[in-house]
């Protein structure tokens, strides 16, 4: 293990982050684990790790950071202006960085959030069979809180030979952020508790993203949708990308640090592949839903999860 | 009742019932042990809840209509199979004026003293339907019709944990310090969530669960245990019949 960057300053809201606590719902146990996954794991995979290692997420303003050692990083996700000594650091790309230098964030230009992976991963004690940080009950990460002045973040020791700087996702398969196009659902599991009618209004109307969306959820606001009956539910399991509807019938979208079980009616699920593009609009984005089926969605969701084999395999061999 | 459903790209609901009823609940239990004793490869974890079974799957290494008829299966296990083991945790309660902030407004409130809020609150055993809300968080039943109180209509910025409260038909207990509005009548100093621990979760969903009234000595007593980690929770093991 080894020191690996001091933070000067730590951004708005930094967090350890791997890809959650897998088993322990049934305890009431929120996963957390990174927003936009994808995005985390392919930073990891540039970085010459596996796709699970812990990364640091950043939300939108940026940390800054001293490098404590040499090493080998990567960004995924957002483009929130990386620099290091004033150079850029683009998304989607890894870089050697050197002990004395400065890595800042800066300007949002896309995305919401960006993930910093080094090589060797970033450590912090797994509770619960993960390194991500629950801030709300003190879990994980780094004393269960995201980054202060001052932190020393550490890594386990790699054989930095081994790891080869400038590897890159092709410009083709970065994702676009700021591509309108709808995000998919799958109805359910309380259709009954909508008419058809606000089903429609729901896959016709835009919704926008407010300011009050967090690593619990993104709070909606457009054309309230109406209940057939009521908006409580006998309290009830929710899954990442939950969209519940309360009594306001302002739409909720249920993200990584959501509770594990909800009281208000449920009309849809965002699909797995479409929850990363959904956490990266903007706050005050306009977004729409479309309905897609089982079969559409798992066949999205196969065909990220053989990207990502392809991807690690491709990098391995270009050692 | 037996109803399975998708649920997004990766979840699969099972629903038992429709009202929150101790043998429906049982059911999901009995479930829960099913898919615990006849593990099924690529369910990856499952929330029970009050009338439901949620289960999380990949869909890599099952597809949903291999796993619905996996599931079906299982449910024809459920008639013959024993009903689970159900655990009874006794939770030490201070119901004193430095930890009881509202006992004297619930108690006006009902027009009861202090000694019979007591009385009604230590006397069921209550069952624990689910987990869910916070870390460790049991969805009790049971309370006494008696003690059924409206929440806090200012919500407080932070109730400490091991603090006990009443909110409508619900009694329950803090895990973590939070915000919150419900009447606080009481305090715990055993910890429902650990995360040190090993064993960090005390309460599960099906145990049953008394409250036991102790004085303040005691609970400093316990406080300290339980720092030091030697405290003992107390809980026995009875198989039980089916409530019926």
């Amino acid at each position: 293990m080894k020191k690996i960057f001091e933070v000067i300053k730590p951004g708005l809201s930094t967090s350890i982050q791997d890809l959650g606590r897998v088993g322990y719902q049934k305890y009431g146990i929120p996963t957390s684990g990174a927003m936009d996954s994808f995005a985390h794991r392919v930073a990891n995979l540039l970085a010459g790790n596996q796709e699970e290692e812990a990364t640091l997420e950043i939300m939108l303003m940026g940390p800054q950071l001293k490098v404590l050692q040499d090493t080998v990083v990567a960004i995924g996700g957002a483009d929130l202006s990386a620099t290091i000594d004033g150079k850029p650091l683009y998304p989607w790309k890894s870089f050697r960085v050197y002990a004395g230098q400065i890595l800042s964030f800066g300007r949002p230009v896309n995305g919401m959030y960006a993930y910093l992976a080094v090589s060797g991963g970033f450590f912090a004690e797994e509770v619960m069979g993960s390194k991500s940080t629950y801030a709300q009950a003190n879990i994980g990460g780094l004393e269960g809180r995201v980054l202060q002045k001052g932190d020393i973040l550490l890594s386990e020791d790699v054989n930095l030979k081994s790891i080869r700087a400038g590897r890159y996702l092709k410009e083709t398969d970065v994702p676009n952020y700021e591509q309108h196009r709808p995000i998919r659902v799958i109805a359910g599991p309380d259709i009954f508790a909508f008419s058809d009618k606000t089903y429609q209004q729901f896959y016709q109307e835009s919704y926008r993203i407010t300011e009050q969306s967090n690593r619990m959820g993104s709070r909606l606001e457009g054309k309230a949708l109406s209940h057939a009956d009521r908006a409580d539910i006998i309290s009830d399991a929710v899954l990442p990308g939950t969209i519940q509807v309360p009594a306001n019938g302002q739409p909720i979208v249920l993200l990584s640090d959501r509770q594990t079980t909800g009281g208000y009616a449920r009309i849809a699920t965002v699909i797995t592949t479409d929850i990363p593009l959904l956490v990266q609009k903007k706050i005050g984005s306009e977004i729409q839903f479309l309905s897609v089926s089982l079969e559409r969605a798992q066949a999205d969701y196969l065909q990220q999860q053989r990207f990502l084999k392809m991807l690690q395999t491709a990098l391995q061999q270009h050692v | 009742m037996y109803s399975i459903q998708l649920y997004g790209d990766r979840g699969v609901r099972i629903q038992f019932g429709n009202t929150i009823d101790r043998q429906v609940n049982v059911n999901v239990h009995r479930f829960t042990s099913l898919l615990e004793n006849y593990p099924i490869e690529g369910i990856t974890e499952w929330i029970p809840a009050y009338t439901s079974m949620t289960i999380y799957y990949n869909p890599g290494k099952i597809t949903y209509l291999k796993l619905e008829k996996k599931l079906n299966q299982l449910q024809k296990l459920m008639s013959e199979s024993a009903p689970p083991v159900s655990r009874k945790v006794t939770i030490p309660v201070c119901y004193e004026k430095e930890f009881a902030i509202d006992m004297d407004d619930v108690a006006e409130y009902h027009n009861l003293s202090v000694q019979e809020i007591i009385g009604l609150h230590t006397e069921p055993l209550y069952y624990v339907y689910m987990m869910g809300f916070m870390p460790g968080f049991p969805y009790l039943g049971g309370l006494s019709e008696k003690l059924v109180t409206p929440r806090l209509e200012n919500p407080r910025k932070r109730v400490e944990r091991g603090s006990v409260g009443i909110a409508d038909q619900q009694t329950g207990i803090y895990p973590l310090d939070s915000p919150g509005g419900w009447r606080i009548i009481g305090k715990t100093p055993v910890h429902l969530y650990d995360a040190q621990k090993d064993n960090k979760i005390l309460i599960r969903s099906g145990d049953t669960l008394q409250f036991e009234a102790i004085d303040s000595e005691t609970y400093y007593k316990i406080e300290d245990a339980v720092q030091n980690g030697d405290y003992q929770p107390k809980i026995s093991e009875e198989k039980e019949g089916d409530p019926s």
